[in-house]
């Protein structure tokens, strides 16, 4: 097919031109050359069509049945529905990759194209850097797994399909979303590469970069959330997170993400941790490649796993190596210089903020220490061990709950120092949250209430802060809407994180203490009791799919003899691979979930089934809680004061061109940065000399 | 002087990098080895799990055999497991006790796999939630 080859050719184009990206920018900013450093947006915008039109090439050969592609053979089939056959795509080592670069050259355009505001050699380093990690990233897909290698002069006539688990909606979406998250983790690392490289030891890439984090951040709970979901509904186990290393690889980027969100917002504000913020913007990027490496390497064994290739693991090894590797060379080389900007006392948001960058630092070291034991325990001959859910249950939720207590202090407390007195009000909203949440989970559950007491004391701790601190910012206005008014879309898009964290964590405390777990043998007729609801079996009956034949139970669902729902759960039988598949059946509401997977025949001809039934209270409220924390960095993202005022400015900026240090001070900036940064000016010898 | 040692301060990621870089660099294409020794010499470990052929019945280690016997652990989703069934039925033949401990598995296909393979286990208890294999000190898969 010839979109395919040109697939292939643009490819190629592709990774000439991220060279390009690389050399001429930099030449020109060795020898300042405005022309050289200008190419740099227009080279990303050049590579970002190439490689689309690569990746359209590939799906072009899937959605065509072009099975002289060894790729495509191996992934899909023609019996596929269509959409299936497009999203295997990604269903594989090579596509996913070719996914992956995809994703970083649409990050690289999007930087060049909101970028515009920036100095020309800010812009131009960051460019560069990015297209460094292209570059290798290309080198390794074209030279070591091309998706694009053809099978003849053998020709298949039909492929081997795409593995079942994977024919689901959920994962048409779930890869893009999780890959525009860790890839796009590449932007703040790029930016703050940029500025250690252009000597910039002032805070401001800590502003550039901070929408760009939470976008990335974003992606990356939409993609971890949905991937939860998908396991949810679609492994029939009825669990929503197994602390499998491949989840634990997405789980880590996101944990140090989340540091540096936060991190990032001390150090656009108040000019310090800057090389704290810098060591978590390497360390992010360094997870998301890890992540990369884990899933691909065969180092780790797990489900998820693509097939296992020592010698791909040892070239994303040597990325991985290069890559965070330099940034770890210009860390040490220029972090020291980085100055501090202003001071704090104890009682301030930055010491909060130092504590809830500890806690989920810790968090990220116990995943990560968790799902690498295998390898460490290997190296320091310490045998095999394997680390399950109990380890990581068993740190990870006493950690989750410190974070909750300081986070809600922590946000309500002002910057630099708080002396206002804030024992009382944190004895009286402490007392009270505990005794709410002890009395609400004695009612809710009194068998095990201690989970689910805290977690409700702790949302209500968390709540309680949040509106005093929002009676507090409006008080000195006219009327509460008119200060309500004037608060700040990046203040309401924290607090709407906040609260999404609170509702994702009170739902895992319900539906991890209170789910009911059945596994009963029924026919027809048969009916279960299970918490309050009557399981009916009405019947079975045979329903063909376009790539399977399945049966399907119909089961009628009644509570105190009033009808609830009727499920369908289905036990597929795919026809290409003969592989089995439980399609489970959920009523879903947001109190709670019921459950049913159909599991195999009791016995050759019996007419009974193995048959599971889960009720699951508020499991909705994990990826509601989720979707709000996106929404949350949305709201933040529309403050206006990310938005750099482009074409006014890039013109002056363009004029007197330099190595882009100090020159842009922003014009739209308010004026408590100007105050610090004046500050910090004045004080920053003395102050460097105290920090020592 | 005290600048020198800041300066020290921030090559410490470096170094920690690169240590970790070595570690994963030996780790590649080893063969993820099965060491079976992590409980050698160690009792049972305390357990409560269903039955598998009737999962209303719960068997705890006070029920386990006086006499010695094999514990294996299996699943009907694990090709090895198929490899080596005729093994165990042997063992059987020839008057040897074995436990079977059923490993994440759905009990339809449990029950399936031992209708047709035969069942070599004195009985079989069911571990879904693949704990009380951890317990043994199972690695792999």
């Amino acid at each position: 097919m010839l979109i395919t080859e040109l697939g292939y050719f643009a490819l190629l184009v592709a990774f000439v031109l991220a060279i390009l990206q690389v050399i001429l920018p930099t030449w020109g900013i060795l020898n300042h050359n405005v022309a050289m450093q200008r190419l740099a947006p227009s080279l990303a915008w050049a590579q970002f069509s190439m490689m689309m039109l690569s990746f359209v090439g590939l799906m072009a050969g899937f959605y065509y049945n072009d099975f002289s592609l060894e790729y495509v053979t191996q992934h899909s089939n023609s019996l596929l529905p269509w959409y299936y056959r497009v999203s295997a795509t990604w269903g594989g080592h090579e596509g996913s990759l070719l996914l992956w670069m995809t994703i970083l050259a649409t990050w690289a355009a999007l930087v060049s194209l909101f970028s515009r505001g920036l100095p020309l050699s800010m812009r131009a380093r960051v460019l560069v850097i990015m297209a460094g990690v292209q570059t290798m990233m290309l080198a390794m897909l074209i030279f070591t797994s091309s998706p694009f290698n053809r099978t003849l002069p053998y020709l298949m006539v039909d492929g081997v399909d795409l593995n079942p688990v994977l024919q689901d909606p959920g994962l048409i979406i779930h890869p893009p979303m999780l890959y525009m998250g860790y890839v796009g983790m590449v932007v703040p690392f790029a930016f703050c590469m940029a500025a250690l490289w252009a000597g910039r030891m002032d805070a401001v890439w800590a502003r550039w970069s901070r929408p760009w984090t939470q976008a990335a951040w974003g992606f990356l709970t939409l993609g971890i959330a949905l991937g939860s979901w998908w396991a949810y509904y679609e492994l029939g186990w009825g669990g929503w997170w197994f602390w499998d290393p491949v989840e634990n690889a997405s789980l880590m980027p996101w944990l140090a993400g989340t540091a540096l969100l936060h991190s990032l917002a001390v150090t656009e504000k108040r000019g310090v941790f800057k090389a704290w913020t810098i060591m978590l913007a390497i360390f992010t990027f360094a997870l998301s490649l890890l992540g990369t490496f884990l899933v691909r390497s065969g180092v780790i064994t797990s489900v998820h796993s693509f097939a296992a290739d020592p010698t791909r693991g040892l070239v994303i090894l040597v990325i991985l190596a290069i890559v965070i590797g330099s940034g770890l060379i210009m860390f040490a080389l220029r972090g020291w210089q980085l100055t501090v900007e202003s001071q704090y006392r104890a009682i301030s948001r930055e010491s909060f903020l130092v504590i809830n960058n500890a806690i989920i630092l810790v968090a990220t070291l116990v995943v990560l220490l968790g799902t690498l034991y295998p390898i460490i325990a290997d190296a320091f001959n310490l045998g095999q061990v394997s680390v399950g859910a109990p380890y990581f249950n068993a740190l990870f939720v006493p950690l989750t709950w410190l974070l909750m207590l300081a986070m809600g202090m922590g946000s309500n407390i002002r910057w630099k120092s708080d002396s206002r007195p804030l024992l009382g009000p944190a004895l009286v909203i402490g007392i009270s949250s505990a005794v709410l949440g002890a009395i609400i989970s004695y009612f809710v559950y009194p068998v095990a209430m201690f989970n689910i007491a805290v977690t409700v004391a702790l949302s209500l701790w968390i709540l309680a802060w949040m509106f005093v601190d929002i009676k507090d910012k409006t008080k000195n206005a006219k009327n509460r809407l008119a200060g309500i008014k004037r608060l700040k879309s990046s203040y309401w898009g924290m607090q709407t994180a906040h609260v999404g964290v609170l509702i994702a964590a009170i739902g895992v405390a319900f539906t991890s203490s209170m789910s009911i777990e059945t596994d009963v043998a029924m026919g027809v007729g048969d009916s279960v009791h299970v918490q309050g609801y009557d399981f009916e079996i009405k019947g079975f009956t045979e329903v063909k799919g376009s790539n399977y034949d399945a049966t399907e139970a119909e089961v009628w669902v009644t509570k105190d003899g009033q009808s609830v729902a009727t499920l369908r759960p289905q036990k597929r039988t795919y026809v290409v691979s003969m592989m089995p598949m439980t399609e489970a059946a959920i009523d879903d509401r947001l109190s709670r979930d019921l459950y049913v997977a159909l599991g195999e025949p009791i016995a050759e001809d019996s007419n009974q089934w193995a048959i599971r039934i889960y009720v699951k209270p508020l499991i909705r409220w994990i990826w509601l809680g989720s979707l709000i924390m996106v929404l949350g960095v949305v709201i933040s993202m529309l403050d206006p004061r990310y938005r750099i005022k482009s074409k006014k400015r890039s013109k002056i900026l363009e004029d007197n061109l330099d190595y882009g240090i100090y020159e842009d001070k922003p014009v739209d900036v308010k004026s408590e940065y100007i105050k610090t940064e004046i500050k910090s000016v004045n004080n920053s010898a003395t102050q460097s000399i105290e920090e020592r | 002087m005290e600048s020198k040692q800041l300066k020290l301060w921030f090559l410490i990621p470096l170094i920690v990098f690169i240590g970790f870089i070595i570690m994963l660099f030996f780790r590649l294409g080893k063969p993820t080895e099965i060491v079976t020794n992590t409980a050698l010499e160690r009792p049972v470990p305390t357990f409560e799990l269903p039955l598998l052929s009737d999962t209303s019945l719960m068997v705890t280690d006070s029920q386990m055999p006086t006499s010695p016997y094999l514990i294996n652990i299996w699943g009907s989703w694990c090709p090895t497991c198929v490899y080596e069934h005729p093994f165990f039925v042997e063992l059987k033949k020839r008057g040897i006790h074995t436990i079977g401990v059923n490993y994440k598995d759905e009990i339809g296909d449990a029950l399936n796999y031992l209708n047709e393979l035969g069942d070599p286990y004195l009985m079989s208890v069911q571990d879904y939630s693949g704990q009380f294999a951890l317990d043994l000190g199972l690695t792999g898969w």
